[in-house]
């Protein structure tokens, strides 16, 4: 079957029949970040895929800015500057390498 | 795998309820799923104006959709940022979803563009200010944002943020001690003084994956692409990690994230008190008048930066 990918976009071919599940283990992808889409019907995990199947396994996860970022002063929630009651006890904005080691 | 409602065929199966649903029942567990957070935080109230800060990603308009699906008075705000080959898809999703969603129950859409407002994009202004893109970014949609609820005089301001985000930002505080920000991370923040709207999160009892199910069985078309400037950032490594423990023993995330706020409810000080304690410190930005803790805000300090910088 010919499956769909993205992150970055790209399809590869997957011998069936198998089980949508059987199909994130090979490809080393998790469930919970993925939906598995066969034609444009969403499909559980359970599902027997075939070989003349269009599968799109789609990733779901998102985000990554300081809207929502730890240690990141606001996190999404402040304006023009920290909301206060998210205002460190350390002053001002630090960048993300703060936080390492 | 069948409905465990209704026992017809399943489109989707939820580990971490041991449960799977068809399409009519998956939207009514979303659609629950949201009410009963809007009822046990005291987001908001059926006459109460909205504004809902859009993307054009799955969560902002799966929000959106769910908000004026259920009835409520839900206005949007997005926020053109300008990001070369990204920002123009994700604006055509939400105008899309706006003329052809929104706009039939009344409801409208509001445009900032950064490049036209702030005189630049973003990456050129976090490159003036010398700031990560991502912080640039979110020091400017905050601002927008509240500017806009403020002065149009919405009730509260909702975001997107989903199961993932909160629990994921409240691992990336765990691990590395952000004690300080450990009390503050609930569903809504309140309108604590003049100049701050009321902030909520309708989706934390969701995750990224039920909300994408949710969008895609309710043809919301939203962006799939993951915006270029969060490549490597650490939120999504804490995502990931929290995706492979959820998937090994399901209900991680919600465990962690919903019986961390069921302890902060236990041993947080009453509202009233987070109200006087903001009053205390906040003052109108020198600026523009919004509030602050120093002089000038963060917002006003960073596009002098980038004026000086040009």
């Amino acid at each position: 079957m010919k499956v769909h990918l993205s992150h970055p976009e790209r399809s590869v071919e997957i011998k069936g029949p198998k089980r949508a599940k059987e199909v994130l283990r090979e490809l080393n992808l998790v469930q919970e970040a993925h939906l598995v889409i066969r034609g444009d019907e969403l499909i559980t995990e359970d599902e027997l895929l075939k070989d003349d199947d269009l599968v799109e396994i789609r990733p779901v996860i998102s985000g990554g800015s300081a809207d929502e970022g730890f240690g990141v002063r606001g996190s999404g929630f402040a304006a023009g500057t920290t909301h206060p009651s998210l205002l460190p006890r350390t002053s001002n904005l630090v960048p993300r390498t703060h936080f390492l080691p | 795998m069948n409905c465990t409602k209704c026992k017809t065929k399943a489109v989707i199966d939820l580990p971490r309820h041991n449960a799977a649903f068809c399409t009519p029942c998956f939207t009514t567990y979303v659609h629950e799923q949201v009410a009963y957070a809007i009822k046990h935080q005291r987001m908001f109230g059926p006459d109460d104006r909205i504004l809902v800060a859009v993307s054009g990603g799955k969560d902002s308009l799966a929000l959106w959709d769910i908000l004026l699906k259920r009835g409520y008075k839900a206005d949007a705000l997005y926020v053109d940022l300008g990001i070369p080959g990204y920002s123009a898809k994700s604006r055509a999703k939400v105008e899309r979803f706006a003329d052809t969603v929104a706009r039939p129950y009344g409801a409208t859409l509001q445009i900032h563009t950064v490049q036209e407002e702030e005189g630049a994009g973003i990456k050129e202004l976090s490159n003036l200010v010398h700031r990560p893109t991502c912080a640039t970014c979110g020091t400017i949609k905050r601002y927008q944002f509240n500017k806009a609820a403020v002065e149009q005089e919405y009730d509260v301001m909702a975001t997107g943020h989903n199961l993932d985000d909160e629990a994921s930002r409240l691992l990336g505080n765990v691990l590395h001690w952000q004690d300080e920000y450990l009390d503050k991370q609930s569903p809504i923040l309140p309108a604590s003084v003049e100049g701050f709207a009321k902030k909520v999160k309708p989706l934390y009892r969701l995750s990224e994956r039920e909300l994408a199910a949710y969008a895609v069985l309710n043809k919301i078309d939203y962006i799939v692409e993951e915006c270029p400037m969060a490549k490597g950032s650490k939120m999504l490594l804490y995502k990931e990690v929290l995706n492979r423990l959820e998937t090994e023993s399901p209900g991680t995330k919600h465990r962690f994230y919903w019986g961390f706020l069921e302890k902060q409810t236990q041993t947080q000080p009453a509202a009233t008190s987070m109200t006087e304690k903001d009053r205390a410190l906040l003052h109108p930005c020198n600026t523009c008048g919004q509030p602050t803790t120093g002089e000038i805000c963060s917002y006003c300090k960073m596009m002098a930066r980038a004026k000086v910088s040009k």
